[in-house]
């Protein structure tokens, strides 16, 4: 599901360099690195709130307040990357939207 | 039906606890009594516990669940406890007064054990419902 | 393709609460029958019953979704191993209920319960935040 959405978001990123418009060196790399980045920091602190509740479940080691702040820094990383991920668009429309 | 159980598990056991209080407080409130309608001093009584079967053909954890109910209230069968007292109302041919056979400081042991135990079923209704609104609010 | 998602990944858990509910229903038992003659106080091995499967870490990549089975496989969870107490020597009534153990095992079991439910409850919010857009 996070990979339809992402995945739509990264083709409206990459085809802007067949058009042959203003230069902005370096933004669109830039805006599509930080989106990577932080799909990458979302993928690690799910990884890391699985396993925290994974660990309170099976009784191995029930660290309540790791399980709750991982869980927090979970949600606040996927808000972050959809934000990014807006202002990217957001980012994209206008440029193309400007006229030559 | 796990809580439904529970609830009905633990409400057995608030049951039986109660049974018990009844018995102890007779008990101590009879603790003197010499002479009583059957005859002869009071006697001792103390409930008998019995495990309550909550599904008989479930799975071995269906089966393992238990509730509780008080089978009889035994009557002591003691002698009682012969005082010599000649000039009291209810002494026999020699001078000796049947007294029951309780003693004061163990019924109170066993009125903190009841009281204990009755708070500890009431606990488990109580972390019965946590657990149920806990289940309840996944989502919310 | 929520549905997969979840159960792939939280279907283990929705076992945990199984059993954690079926082991607090356990602790009454044991808490009712704290004083009748006989009755051996009994309860789930979690370890055992939990098994090797419990601790690997599943993975929810952005990139690939390889999830694996956490917990408890679905036959473990509606007959469960139980363990009995052998009541001690010295026990004239032979029950072997200790209600300090049963009041520990209580709060172990409810606090493990309520984590659980907390963890699945922030996941599907973060699923339906997801769903939704990111709206």
């Amino acid at each position: 599901m996070l990979t339809y959405i992402v995945g739509n978001t990264e083709g409206a990123i990459q085809s802007p360099r067949a058009v042959q418009g203003p230069r902005f060196p370096n933004t669109q790399r830039d805006f599509a690195a930080e989106l990577e980045a932080a799909i990458d920091r979302v993928d690690t602190a799910q990884e890391d709130a699985d396993r925290s509740v994974q660990n309170v479940a099976s009784g191995k080691d029930v660290n309540l307040h790791g399980m709750t702040i991982s869980l927090e820094k979970a949600d606040i990383a996927l808000r972050t990357m959809v934000t990014v991920r807006d202002k990217v668009v957001e980012a994209y429309q206008q440029v193309m939207n400007m006229s030559i | 039906m796990d809580i439904i159980d529970t609830l009905n598990i633990a409400g057995q056991g608030l049951s039986a606890q109660r049974v018990r209080l009844q018995t102890i407080s007779s008990n101590m409130a009879n603790a003197k009594t010499t002479r009583t309608a059957e005859g002869g001093p009071y006697r001792r009584k103390a409930p008998v516990f019995n495990a309550t079967s909550i599904d008989e053909f479930g799975t071995a954890l269906e089966q393992a669940l238990a509730g509780v109910d008080v089978e009889e209230i035994q009557v002591s069968k003691s002698e009682g406890q012969r005082v010599y007292q000649p000039d009291h109302p209810d002494a026999d041919g020699e001078g000796y007064v049947t007294y029951p056979d309780i003693d004061i400081l163990s019924e109170m042991v066993d009125l903190m054990t009841t009281q204990r135990s009755y708070e500890a079923n009431a606990n488990v209704i109580d972390v019965t419902g946590d657990l149920a609104d806990r289940a309840l609010e996944i989502g919310r | 393709m929520a549905d997969i998602l979840f159960n792939s990944l939280y279907g283990g858990l929705e076992n945990v609460l199984d059993l954690r509910s079926k082991q607090h229903a356990l602790t009454a038992t044991n808490i009712a029958n704290a004083e009748t003659p006989g009755f051996k106080a009994r309860f789930i091995p979690f370890d055992e019953v939990l098994g090797e499967a419990v601790g690997r870490p599943t993975r929810l990549g952005l990139k690939q979704t390889n999830a694996r089975h956490m917990s408890a496989s679905s036959a473990d969870v509606y007959n469960p191993e139980i363990q009995e107490i052998e009541p001690p020597p010295w026990a004239e009534d032979q029950n072997s209920v200790i209600a300090e153990h049963e009041t520990v095992r209580l709060t172990e079991n409810a606090t493990i319960y309520k984590g659980v439910t907390r963890g699945v409850s922030r996941k599907l919010a973060m699923l339906r935040y997801v769903s939704t857009n990111g709206r």
